[in-house]
Order: C-alpha cells, then structure tokens, then sequence
C-alpha cells in the first residue's frame, strides 16, 4: 500500500468536473470485481459493522465489465466506454499522467469508474470486495475527489483485520494490489465521498492477443493526444 | 391544508405510475450532483414565517428528462405518457411542457424538522408546475403563501402536485426512506 498526491491544478479541476459541473454517476447497489462472490457471512469486517449503502458510480471505462463473460474479445473493443474519458481532459491527465509517473507504459488502463455516496445515516464498512481476482498484475489507484470522511480500509483475507485505512483527502489517493479486500466506510460528516478507481494491469491487453492490443494502443493514444496539447 | 391553487393530482393511471417508477429507480438512468438545493436560476430569496423547519441547502442528484436528456429515448418512453396525460386532463389547452426535471434526494438522519430552500419554480405568473412523486417517501413538499405554509403534501408514488409556478415551496429530505425521487415538470403557454 502506498500513498500518492497529484498536482492541485489538476485536483480542482477533477473536483469541479465531478461535483460541480458534473459527471453523471448511476444507482449502484455493489462495486467489485465480476461475479465476486461473497462468500464472507460475517456481518462486520475488521470490528466494523458491515451496512448496506446506496451508492452511486460511473462507469467511466469498463472494459471488466465485458470481460470475459459478456462476449468475444473481438467484441469486447469495440465497447470500451471512451466518451467519457475523451471529454474530461483532466480525467485523462490524471490516468495517463499516475500510470507514467507509478507504473511504466507496459501497464494498460482496463477500468476506471467515479463512485459517489452522499452522507449516511448508520456507519460501516460497505461489502468488503477486491476490484478484480486472479490477475496478479493489476495495480488500482484509488484516486479521491474531495476531502470527507468514509475512510477507505483494506483488510487481510478473513476480513476481520484492519491492513490498512485512509482518510480520503482531496488530490491524494492509494495504491494497492487490485486483488486486495478492501471497503469504504459511510460518511457521516461530509455530504458527499467521491472517488475514483483506476487498475492497471501490466500486458493485460497484449496477452488476448496482437489485433486487440493494437486497437487498444490506437484508442488510447488518440485521447492521450487529444489532451497532451 | 389547502390552497384553492394548489391541487393534488390522484387519478394517474397506475401504467403510467410503474412505467415511471421502474426507468427512474433503475441503475440505467445518470444523475447529476449538485452541492445546492437550488440551480442558479432558481436563486432568490423568499423569506417564509415559520418556526417549525430550519432551512438548509443540501445537496442534490437531478436527472435533466428535458430538454438536455442523456438517455432520450427511456425518458421518452416512460415519462411522456404522463406529460401527455396531463396535457388531457388536468391543464388548460394551450399549455406545453418547458422542463422535466428529476430530483433524487437521499437519507439523512435527524432530517425530521430540515427544510430545503424555499423557491419558485419560475416567475412567470402564467406557468404551471406538476411536481410528481415517483416512489412513497417521506419528505413533505411544503408550500407558502405570503410567507405563510398553506399546503403540504407527502410523497406517495403515483400522485403529484399541480401549482402555479410562482407559488413558494420547499422540500424536505427523507429520514426514513432512503431515497426520494421526485419530477418536476414545468408547463408554460405555446408560444
């Protein structure tokens, strides 16, 4: 687990874009990896009360989401979910910009979402879960919009041990193995928690295959271009 | 309480109630958060007398049905059969629909005595607003009159409220339910 700040031009930029002018986010009820399975009936993870939360989040750029349950690899390039990220410059500096200056140019961008929860009635945890499972290589950089409570915990696999906590503080985020258990708490002060969750996995695209990184290479660069200017 | 002009509408046909209910519950549709209770053009202020509310600004997820809407054809789908509906029933003949708005307000606890901003829907002394409850809820619509609260009226899904839309009114945000949804439907003269 590490800690890692972004630069404040680009932190209020973010916070204005999200909670001001602003990205659509969805009625989520669970955010994990696909078809994780909780098979946890404990009703607290780490001495904390596990709570049922409504949330919200934005599928910025899913591209787990249709892998590999939901069809071919052929297919699942031409749903990647770009718009989005084409039309937020400062969303594509900040997933271009971590995975040069933490990673190197052999990690591939494969999901970014926006989640927002708006304040709380009972505190807890949310489902302890990973971002994804049985990929070593992936890295997710939890990146956090505005400064609230509704720390972020990560638990050992029991989940009935605290790893980890952070308090989410505007232009910093965490870097941790997507495949860890973690959860975010509820807020209870700040009337809005929104944070994003990049992963990055290294060769992810390259291993299914030449046709389908080379497409993910031409996409990519051409956002990165578009907003390098 | 009641004011002559202000109306509960009760009689909407229970297809159109599910239709709406089902598309704005669901995970399809985007919303949009804003810090304010209000849009910058809804700004203004209108003292209300009154010691049973205390008045904040609370934030707020809205969906734009129209115009602007990012998922034009559900919303087509699903909430024109009410505008429609209400454009046979119960508004003069020469009204058209200006603004759909969803409104999504979520818990909060202790919200029981809270009160939203006081506002207008617009100035325009000849527009009409229908403020429509998608889903039961608690978090009464409070309405005023010089001031004063003439009205109130409890979300129950499938019913609305039909005012001019000078008149000032304020909602409040649910302590019990988790979630409030409301549409807010503006109507003005043809142009």
């Amino acid at each position: 687990m590490r800690i890692f700040n972004v630069d404040k031009l680009i932190a209020d930029e973010l916070e204005k874009n999200i909670l001001v002018d602003c990205l659509p986010s969805y009625k989520h009820l669970k955010s994990t990896a696909p078809n994780y399975n909780y098979n946890n009936k404990s009703t607290t993870a780490g001495g904390i009360d596990i709570v049922n939360v409504q949330g919200f989040t934005n599928p910025i750029y899913t591209y787990t989401r249709h892998f590999p349950l939901y069809g071919k690899y052929e297919d699942m390039v031409s749903k990647i979910n770009t718009p989005l990220i084409s039309e937020t410059s400062c969303l594509t500096k900040l997933i271009f910009g971590l995975r040069d200056q933490y990673l190197d140019s052999t990690y591939d961008i494969i999901r970014v979402y926006m989640n927002l929860m708006t304040i709380g009635t009972r505190y807890g945890v949310l489902d302890p879960h990973p971002d994804i499972e049985n990929e070593p290589d992936a890295v997710t950089f939890l990146y956090y919009v505005n400064d609230s409570d509704g720390d972020t915990f990560i638990f050992n696999e029991l989940e009935d041990k605290i790893m980890f906590r952070y308090t989410p503080t505007k232009g910093t985020g965490i870097i941790y193995p997507s495949g860890a258990i973690h959860a975010a708490s509820v807020p209870m002060k700040h009337e809005v928690r929104s944070a994003l969750n990049i992963i990055y996995c290294k060769d992810f695209f390259q291993r299914r295959g030449q046709k389908i990184y080379n497409e993910y290479v031409r996409r990519t660069n051409k956002i990165n271009k578009q907003h390098s200017k | 309480m009641s004011d002559a002009q202000i109306k509960l509408i009760n009689n909407i046909p229970s297809n159109i109630a599910n239709g709406i209910e089902n598309w704005v519950t669901s995970t399809k549709i985007p919303w949009f958060y804003f810090n304010h209770t209000l849009g910058d053009d809804e700004r203004g202020s209108y003292p209300v007398n009154q010691n049973v509310y205390t008045i904040v600004d609370l934030p707020r997820l809205s969906h734009y049905f129209y115009p602007n809407s990012k998922t034009p054809e559900n919303d087509k789908k699903f909430v024109l059969p009410l505008i429609e509906w209400c454009k046979r029933n119960i508004l003069p003949p020469q009204y058209e629909v200006k603004r759909v708005m969803g409104n999504l307000t979520t818990q909060l606890a202790n919200a029981e005595n809270l009160l939203n901003i006081p506002h207008v829907d617009s100035n325009d002394k000849d527009m009409i607003s229908f403020l429509y409850y998608v889903n039961d809820s608690d978090g009464q619509t409070v309405f005023f009159k010089d001031g004063t609260i003439v009205y109130d009226a409890s979300p129950v899904r499938g019913t609305g409220v039909l005012f001019p839309s000078n008149t000032v009114h304020a909602g409040q945000v649910p302590s019990i339910n988790k979630t409030r949804y409301v549409i807010n439907i503006l109507f003005g003269k043809r142009d």
